[in-house]
This record gives structure tokens, C-alpha cells and sequence, in this order.
């Protein structure tokens, strides 16, 4: 150390202060610490919009004043925010889509996937729909909260779709003016007339606002079966090579083309380039042989080529398939109705009730009693509209 | 490569740049900016972003460190015989660099909410490069005793006058748009007083546990843990409060120096161990360091940088002059005030998040000149110490003398 920076006196100073003198001096600091911190206004400003894209704003609006269009703005965000929700569970925001559901587009560890949960969201009301097909460009308010409720916004310029991929699932997403922080996941996308355009979702490392269609596709994608071997059983296949030993050895088989760190076919001590061959419900040619094990109707044994050898790993898929959800009713002029909920099944936690008319499955208006069967049967995440009271919800079914 | 093998490489590059630097015969900061410059993504990218954020962390402690040891300066007895004359020095360097950056901006046709937010950054030395170079040179003399009392002063005056001009912008801003009423004076100006004030209390508060603590530990290696502990509690605590951790761990080191007869041993006990902290410290400074801003500088960083060399040339000559100094400290000591780094850098952070409209101009400017100021500041100091005369190359075997 130098000698600047060191005491200049050695040992015991003359000029200490007493210690009564330090006993109030600490008293005092420790008052200011704690007046201080009660006293602290709550934040005021936590907009984060993207100024330089506001700067462009006077161009398009009426307003010439840049302080004007970015209090609109904020003002815009504010009546929005009452749409929006901060699911601790999930970590992540929720758009509300009626009084007893939200949607959210970020669950983690492993988005993109789609919620719905219960929540006592503000407002009854759910936002009404926009699309986001033109290419011109259109304002639109990317609206979140954060853990403590404050309310985030992003505005930006938005003009049509892109494709994006998003891990397993080929999506589009909006062209936004202003890359999106991570904090807005799960939130809502709202043009400047209060329409929900899309919603917030992670995606292959970062935020991309994937329209309302899209988060339905998403959920149809992700009841594919590629997608539920990755996700449930943590491994990718892939037809056999044939000219490869093991494949000759083989027979028939799928190859493991990867497995997921930690998943299920890891823990399991499934590796690459193994061969499955078979599982108790018989020999695996494709990967529909599969489904027994992931649909649990036989236990999850597989029997491996490795290398020269053969090896019998037992796997447990990440969680049970969900069971019937409800029975459907179908009513000759009003089209499918929900006859019965199963209580505690994934419709009932969604908040569909009986009586409820299914109006929309997917992307498919007006859908068949049978289409509305399927869904209830369970086994495929599906986005469904239905009207209750005159008025129309949206939920997705688990 | 991950967390663990960065930090391998950086220490060991860092001990490679302090050989090579002896024969380059530049500063040994400047030799581990340069090879965190290397190592970074500005150089061959061997250290991530993601990498360096989850660093940080040592930064911070260090940062901690050095801080609390340029707390010392404030021991009252010295404090009353040099305290005057520093602070009139001080004075005079912050205000002539704040106004010269200002009106320099001004005139190139900045407005004034970024020509006040830019004078008021400009005033702060960067504590940690100054103080490396001061220890390397193992400096004694006027000019030494100066510099440790301007870096000290200079940062709390940056750091007051930054807070009072984002108070005055955004009471302006307040009464255009709503009129003045009492939550917006409220709002406006807690943060000056909570910033300064909390962040001395916090201080005090933890030094006097420090203080009371240290006099019962007897060894080493305990009063090492004493002291880091005692610092992390000082940093986290202030950012939870959103207080000043630069103000509350200088209060920390004023605390312990005023209160304890133990404070020699644990300036000893700092100085034996945190050689490795520090040399991290730096090479993760340097990777930080985006040369790939320097040609954004652009006319209005130009303004800067030279507004704010003249200010501290000037400044210094001034004000030394004033405040009675030696020839020697007025000669040198703009010189050796050069360095620009970690407190510019966290009050960007401020301008983010309270003038996000201020922000892209403020942020380019200050990045791009502490890329310069960090390069060029230590080089600075170190020629400044040898003209005064006051380097002394050999370290004494402990680093700490009398």
C-alpha cells in the first residue's frame, strides 16, 4: 500500500473519539438508514420504450411533440397494463384473456411453451383481437410486468411476419423496430387502439413477439410426437444408417440422434448413436413405436444395440399424459357445447365449465363436436375460444 | 470457455503482462488493461460478454477494496493539516473540468441537459488505476499525498454534482409538464440526499462493526475475512438501497482509520493479499474496454476528452495554486489525474434509466472516452510520479511503509 493511503499513526491514537460520542454518531446513521429507506418513493418511471424509435413517431402521429407521443404512449401502456398480469409461478408476465384465465407464452425451463392458470386478474375483460398481416408499419406497445408488479413498456415499430425458429417449432414472429428484454416474456403485444397482436416469447435466446395464430400453432406443434420425445423423454431419433455396424446388427431400429442433458433418456443412460430397437409392447421400426411408452400404456423399458452389444434402460417419461378432460355435448344450433368437466383435470383448472360453447379450436373456427371430443380426450395442448354468457374467452387446454 | 478457465487465463495473463510491462517499461495497469483488451471481445474474443458479466462480481469486490483503502485519506488528524488545501484543490480541478467540458459541448451545439450530464461525468478520477500506479511507483511525497486526497474528493463532488444536475433536469422537466408541487420536489430531490447521506451512514455503520470487530481478531487470515466481509455487506447492502457503494466503502475505510487501532493491521493484511484481486480487477476492466467505439467518438467526444485534459491540467495548476501546494504537485498532478473509469461508468447506468432519451449520446461519449482515459491515464500518472520524483521503484518487503 502506499502512503497515502494508510494510517500515519502507529498503535494507539490519542484523538480516538469516545464511545459515547460514536454511540450516538452510529444512533444517527442508523436513523438516516432506516427513515431513508421508509421514506423512498416508489418508482415513477419505469418505461423502458425504445426512445429512438420514438423519435420517428412524429412522423406518423398527429402529435409533433415528442414529450406528447411518448406520454401517449405511456398513457396507451398504462390502460393496457390492466390486461396484463406477473405469474410468480411461471416467473414470467400473462396477458388476461377473461376473469378466471391468462395466457402466457413463456413457461420455464424449457419454452417456448404456451400456460394458462388460474388468476385474479384486474379486469374481467379480455383485450380484443388484432391482426398483424399488413406490411406497412403499424405502432404496437409490448406490454409486461415486472416480479413487483410495475408495469413495463416497449414501443416499437411493427410491419408484418417473419419466420423464426424457436428450438422444435418453426414460427413466425413480428418485425419490431427494438430488440425485446428478456423481463417482457409472457407479455402482451398491443397496437395503439388496445388490440392484442401477439404475445412475448422466448425464443432460441431471445424474445420474439410470435402472433396470436402462431401461439396456437405453437401449441399444435408441441403436441407432435418429435416434440414430446424431446420434451418428455429428452432424446431426438432418427431412422437408422445403413451403413452403419450397428444398424447391420440391428435389423431395424431408431437411431438416438441426441439426447437433452439431464432429461429423462440422459438419466436413463441412452447415448447417441444407440440403437433402439424395441420396448415391451414390441420391436420399434418408427417413431410412433414409441407412443406406448410416452402415452404410459407400457412401462418404459427400451432395448438398445450399443455399440457390439445389446442393453435394456428403463426411462421415465417427464410427467404422466393428461387424461380425459370432458365430455362434449352438441347442441343443433349452437354448435358443440362442454356437457361435463372432469374436476381437477387440465380443462377444469382452465377454467372451462359446463355449458361453456366451444366456438374456435386452434386455428379452426366452428369446429365439429368430434374435432371438440378430440380436444377434450386429452393428449394434444390446444388454444380454444369458447363462449360463456354471451361473451367469448379464450384458454388453452393443457 | 467458461467462468472458471476465464479466470485462469486472466490471472495468468495478467502475471505474463506484469512481466512484460518491466521491459516495455509502461505502468502495470496499463499492461493488464492491455491484456484484458486481448483477451476480450474486443481482441480475440477468448473472454465472452456473458462471461465477463458473470465476473463481475470480483470487480466489485475489488473495487470495494481500493476504495476502502483511498478511505484512509479521511483519518481526521491528517484530514485537518492537508484537508483544507485538498479541498479547495479538488474544488477548483472538478468545477474548471465540469464548466470547460460544458461550455466545450455547448459550443459545438449540444444541448444543455447533455452538456450538464457530460461536465458533471467528467469531474472523476478513476480511484483504481490512479491508486495501482501510485502503488507500483510505491510513491511518497506532496504530489502523493495530493493525489490520494483529489481521487477521494473528486469522485464524492462527481457524484454530488451528477446528482444535482439529474435533480435540476428532471425537476425541469417535472414543471414543463405538470407544474411544481410538492412530491415532484419530494421525488426530486431524495435521491441527492439519500445517495450521500445514506451511503455515509451505511458507511459509518458497518465501519463501526468493523472497527468493534477487528480489535478481538488476532490473525491474518481472519482479519482478511473481517475485511472482505465487511466490504461485500457494504456493497450489496447499497445496492439493495440503491445507495452509493463508492461513497458507503470510502466511508468504511474513513470509519476504520478514525475508529481503530487496528486499522494499520488491516491495511497490512489488504495490501499482502489482494494483488491477485486487483490484477483481475483490471484485466476484466480491459476486456470491458470496446475499442470498436473509438470511432463513434466523433466531433462531441473529442470535445470531451479535451475539455476535460484541459480542465484537469488546468484545474490542478489552479487550484494548487490556491490552496498554497508545493510547485511540484501544481506542475504535475493534472497529469496525474487523467484516468477516467468505474464511477463514469455505474452513473451511465443512472442516465439509462432516468434520461433513456439523453442516453445514446451520453453513453457513446463517456464509453469511447474511458477507453482513452483508462489507455492513456496510468501512462499519465506514472510519467507525472517519476517528474515529481516521488516514484521509488523497489517495493518494501510488505508494501505498507511509514
Amino acid at each position: 500500500m502506499t502512503h497515502q493511503t494508510q494510517p500515519s499513526t502507529n498503535g494507539p491514537s490519542p484523538a480516538r473519539p469516545s464511545g459515547r460520542y460514536i454511540a450516538v454518531l452510529l444512533g444517527g446513521a442508523l436513523l438516516i438508514l432506516v427513515v431513508g429507506a421508509v421514506l423512498r418513493p416508489g418508482a415513477e418511471r419505469v418505461s423502458t420504450v425504445a426512445t429512438s424509435e420514438l423519435a420517428t413517431l412524429p412522423e406518423r402521429s398527429q402529435r409533433r411533440e415528442l414529450r406528447d407521443i411518448a406520454d401517449y404512449v405511456s398513457q396507451r401502456a398504462a390502460s393496457l397494463a390492466s390486461f396484463v398480469v406477473y405469474l410468480p409461478a411461471s416467473r414470467a408476465s400473462a396477458v388476461v384473456l377473461g376473469k378466471d384465465s391468462v395466457l402466457s407464452a413463456a413457461l420455464p425451463p424449457r419454452p417456448p411453451a404456451v400456460l394458462v392458470s388460474q388468476s385474479s386478474g384486474d379486469s374481467s375483460l379480455s383485450p380484443p383481437r388484432g391482426t398483424v398481416d399488413d406490411l406497412s408499419p403499424h405502432w404496437a406497445l409490448v406490454v409486461a410486468r415486472a416480479p413487483d408488479g410495475r408495469v413495463l413498456q416497449l414501443a416499437g415499430l411493427t410491419g408484418g411476419v417473419i419466420p423464426v425458429l424457436c428450438d422444435e417449432l418453426a414460427l413466425h414472429e413480428l418485425a419490431f423496430g427494438a430488440p425485446v428484454p428478456e423481463p417482457f416474456a409472457g407479455g402482451g403485444v398491443f397496437d395503439l387502439d388496445g388490440n392484442l397482436l401477439a404475445l412475448a416469447m422466448p425464443c432460441a435466446g431471445h424474445v420474439a413477439l410470435v402472433p396470436l395464430a402462431d401461439v396456437a400453432t405453437a401449441l399444435e406443434r408441441q403436441a407432435s410426437l418429435a416434440f414430446r420425445l424431446w420434451t418428455r423423454l429428452g432424446v431426438r431419433v432418427a431412422p437408422i444408417d445403413s451403413t452403419r455396424a450397428e444398424a447391420r446388427v440391428a435389423g431395424s431400429g431408431l437411431m438416438v440422434a441426441e439426447t437433452l442433458v439431464g432429461g429423462p433418456a440422459d438419466l436413463a443412460g441412452l447415448w447417441p448413436g444407440d440403437v433402439i430397437v424395441g420396448t415391451t409392447a414390441g420391436p420399434v421400426a418408427i417413431a410412433s413405436d414409441l407412443e406406448p411408452i410416452l402415452s404410459g400404456s407400457a412401462p418404459g423399458r427400451l432395448e438398445l444395440h450399443r455399440g457390439r452389444g445389446g442393453a435394456i434402460l428403463r426411462i421415465v417419461p417427464d410427467s404422466a399424459p393428461p387424461a380425459r378432460q370432458g365430455i362434449v355435448e352438441s347442441d343443433p344450433r349452437d354448435g358443440p357445447i362442454v356437457g361435463m368437466v372432469a374436476a381437477g383435470s387440465g380443462a377444469g383448472r382452465a377454467g372451462l365449465r359446463t355449458g361453456d360453447r366451444i366456438v374456435q379450436i386452434g386455428q379452426v373456427r366452428w369446429p365439429t363436436t368430434a374435432a371438440v371430443s378430440r380436444v377434450l380426450a386429452g393428449g394434444r395442448a390446444q388454444f380454444v375460444v369458447y363462449e360463456r354468457e354471451g361473451r367469448r374467452r379464450g384458454l388453452v387446454l393443457p | 470457455m467458461n467462468e472458471l478457465a476465464s479466470l485462469g487465463v486472466i490471472l495468468l495473463l495478467a502475471l505474463l503482462a506484469g512481466h512484460v510491462v518491466k521491459f516495455l517499461r509502461i505502468p502495470e495497469v496499463t499492461g493488464y488493461l492491455l491484456a484484458g483488451v486481448l483477451l476480450g471481445p474486443s481482441g480475440a474474443g477468448m473472454v465472452s460478454h456473458e462471461v465477463l458479466v458473470s465476473l463481475q462480481v470480483f470487480s466489485e469486490v475489488a473495487l470495494g477494496l481500493i476504495l476502502f483503502s483511498i478511505g484512509s485519506v479521511f483519518e481526521a488528524m491528517r484530514f485537518r493539516r492537508v484537508g483544507r488545501g485538498i479541498v479547495v484543490l479538488t474544488g477548483t480541478e472538478s468545477l474548471l473540468t465540469a464548466i470547460l467540458v460544458t461550455a466545450g459541448l455547448l459550443v459545438v451545439g449540444q444541448p444543455l441537459t447533455v452538456a450538464l450530464l457530460l461536465g458533471a461525468i467528467a469531474m472523476g478520477t478513476g480511484v483504481a488505476s490512479t491508486l495501482m500506479v501510485m502503488r507500483e511507483c510505491n510513491a511518497a511525497g506532496p504530489l502523493t499525498e495530493a493525489l490520494g486526497g483529489v481521487i477521494a474528493l473528486n469522485n464524492i463532488f462527481c457524484l454530488t454534482a451528477f446528482l444535482t444536475v439529474a435533480a435540476g433536469l428532471d425537476l425541469a422537466h417535472h414543471v414543463a409538464e405538470t407544474g411544481v408541487g410538492w412530491t415532484v420536489i419530494y421525488r426530486t430531490i431524495y435521491p441527492v440526499v439519500w445517495q450521500l447521506l445514506g451511503s455515509a451512514a451505511l458507511g459509518f455503520v458497518v465501519g463501526v462493526l468493523l472497527a468493534s470487530w477487528a480489535s478481538k481478531v488476532a490473525e491474518h487470515g481472519e482479519m482478511l475475512i473481517l475485511l472482505v466481509g465487511a466490504i461485500l455487506l457494504a456493497v450489496g447492502v447499497a445496492q439493495v438501497l440503491e445507495l452509493s457503494p463508492l461513497i458507503a466503502t470510502l466511508a468504511v475505510g474513513a470509519t476504520m482509520v478514525n475508529l481503530s487501532r487496528e486499522s494499520r493491521r488491516l491495511f497490512e493484511a489488504l495490501a499482502q493479499t489482494d494483488p491477485p484481486l486487483y490484477a483481475i480487477f483490471f484485466v476484466i476492466a480491459g476486456a470491458d474496454l470496446n475499442l470498436s467505439l473509438l470511432p463513434s467518438l466523433g466531433l462531441i467526444g473529442l470535445v470531451y476528452v479535451a475539455g476535460r485534459i484541459a480542465g484537469k491540467l488546468l484545474g490542478t495548476i489552479v487550484g494548487a495554486r490556491r490552496a498554497g501546494l508545493e510547485p511540484v504537485v501544481r506542475r504535475n498532478l493534472g497529469l496525474a489525474t487523467l484516468s477516467q473509469a468505474g464511477l463514469a461508468i455505474g452513473l451511465l447506468l443512472t442516465v439509462d434509466r432516468r434520461f433513456p432519451e439523453l442516453a445514446p449520446v451520453v453513453t457513446t461519449v463517456v464509453l469511447a472516452a474511458v477507453t482513452v482515459f483508462e489507455l492513456v491515464g496510468p501512462l499519465a500518472a506514472r510519467f507525472a510520479l517519476t517528474r515529481a520524483g516521488e516514484a521509488r521503484p523497489q517495493p518494501p518487503p510488505t508494501g505498507l511503509v511509514d
